[in-house]
């Protein structure tokens, strides 16, 4: 079964076969899935909000990620309903300044998807751990580890 | 078990049941025909199977008895090759010459040849181009062959799977790549002139994982124990459990090598800098390895179970909207590099 690694700052719609986003720390893996017509988004967002900077790339960026992939979805023919699943987020210990990036791009995913009238409904995010995860489209099966 | 050649660098594997228990053999390596040695006599070059500790936690040794194995491990670990310890002399003489370069590096053709992969990969914008190591130096300045002479001879030390750490072949070579790549991205901004040594300190800064691995593998249930509650740090969990923490033991592995005290400081408090006493490229260091665990890049159990330094932003000038582009270098950089050696 064909699989297609999604790493950082990357992304991936893909309509078959297994989509993986592994090795998440302090960014947020994001799949979207319409289970109907069997097309998965894959994105692997590293920082909060672009805040007007010129944006080289759009998955960097959680306010341009989201817009983005759905933009590109819809162009493989996919629009809502979707499904959701977020990890990722983690954070060094004792950490106030830098380091607890991964909350704040956690909290500006969450922001984005909302604002597009998402919810995920998985969210495995948080923690010192790091987090992967993987979709069998043709199957409909997600796992979160 | 994976078995390198060491003549051309392919990869083998070889089921761990048709291997000789505990003995030490040699066969020619199907694609070079050059000789592998496999020395199973030594656990620390084999137990790749990632087996379960032969002892009861009561009868693991501790305290004095766990120290002396352990620093008796560190003096087992293989030397830096003096290929690269003699090429980074000359390289940081001014009376050398190219010619002795080339002589030192040509004596030893596992590095030669490492050289010439890493000089050809994307990274650098050469691919296919370089033809020899004279060529290396001429187009890529002696600077940049610094970096790779150093990558050539450490990443096979590197590249192993370490079972205890959680991390498989080239994990910890990813994340030692990505280190080293941050630590001279922000060297580089603040102050360029630590550049090339924050790039060394930054690719050896874990070596110490390659001691620690056996005595964790050994005791994973008590580390899985401590580290369940959430907040307690990895290196905290080394200390308390082994009585050393990784940085320690890199540094010691650093006094081995000959590697200089400057880059050894940095290698030995990289997770506490307020340790080193506002030293810079402690500092340097420190950002280097958030970053890399931070993008995930070859992470294994202990994730970001680590403290960051409050200070460490400040002093290095660092805003956090540098950290997306920086982390972005970094990825695509170790992406490039380790790339070009598969």
């Amino acid at each position: 079964m064909d699989a297609t690694s999604v790493r950082c700052f990357r992304s991936a719609v893909v309509s078959s076969g297994i989509l993986k986003i592994e090795n998440i720390g302090a960014g947020v893996g994001v799949i979207l899935f319409n289970s109907e017509r069997k097309i998965a988004a894959g994105l692997h967002i590293m920082a909060p909000t672009a805040r007007g900077t010129n944006v080289k790339n759009p998955i960097m960026y959680a306010d341009t990620a989201i817009p983005y992939i759905l933009d590109e979805l819809k162009k493989n023919g996919a629009g809502p309903p979707f499904s959701v699943a977020i990890a990722g987020g983690a954070g060094l210990l004792g950490s106030r300044s830098g380091s607890d990036i991964g909350r704040r791009i956690v909290e500006a995913v969450g922001l984005a998807l909302k604002s597009s009238g998402l919810v995920p409904k998985i969210d495995k995010t948080g923690g010192t751990q790091i987090r992967a995860m993987l979709l069998d489209v043709d199957a409909g099966k997600i796992k979160v580890v | 078990m994976k078995i390198e050649c060491s003549t051309c660098n392919k990869m083998y594997d070889v089921p761990d049941e048709r291997l000789p228990e505990k003995q030490k053999f040699s066969f020619p390596c199907p694609a070079c025909k050059g000789m592998i040695t496999v020395d199973l006599t030594k656990k620390n070059q084999g137990s790749p199977s990632g087996g379960a500790s032969k002892w009861t936690e009561k009868e693991l040794p501790k305290g004095e008895a766990l120290k002396k194995l352990i620093l008796r491990k560190v003096n087992e670990l293989p030397a830096m090759p003096q290929t690269i310890l003699k090429a980074r002399q000359l390289l940081s003489s001014d009376k050398s010459s190219f010619e002795q370069l080339a002589q030192v590096l040509k004596s030893d053709q596992a590095i030669a040849s490492r050289l010439l992969k890493l000089a050809n990969s994307t990274y650098y914008g050469m691919r296919g181009k370089i033809s020899s190591l004279q060529h290396a130096s001429v187009v890529l300045g002696f600077g940049t062959l610094k970096e790779i002479i150093m990558m050539a001879g450490s990443s096979s030390m590197l590249s192993g799977t370490l079972p205890g750490y959680g991390l498989d072949t080239e994990d910890l070579w990813q994340h030692s790549l990505g280190t080293a790549f941050s630590a001279k991205s922000i060297a580089e901004r603040i102050s360029p002139e630590l550049g090339e040594d924050a790039f060394v300190a930054g690719l050896i800064h874990d070596c110490g994982k390659l001691v620690l691995d056996e005595p964790i593998l050994e005791r994973k249930e008590m580390f899985t124990r401590l580290m369940e509650a959430g907040n307690e740090s990895f290196l905290n969990a080394e200390k308390n459990i082994l009585g050393f923490d990784h940085a320690e033991i890199a540094y010691a592995l650093c006094s081995k090598w000959g590697v200089p005290e400057t880059l050894g400081a940095a290698v030995r408090y990289h997770h506490m800098p307020a340790s080193s006493r506002g030293d810079k490229m402690t500092y340097i260091i420190h950002m280097a390895d958030a970053l890399a665990m931070m993008s995930g890049l070859g992470a294994g159990i202990d994730g970001l179970a680590y403290e960051m330094d409050d200070q460490t932003m400040t002093l290095l000038k660092f805003k956090e909207d540098d950290i997306p582009e920086v982390m972005e270098e970094m990825v695509d950089a170790v992406m490039k590099v380790a790339g070009s050696e598969s």
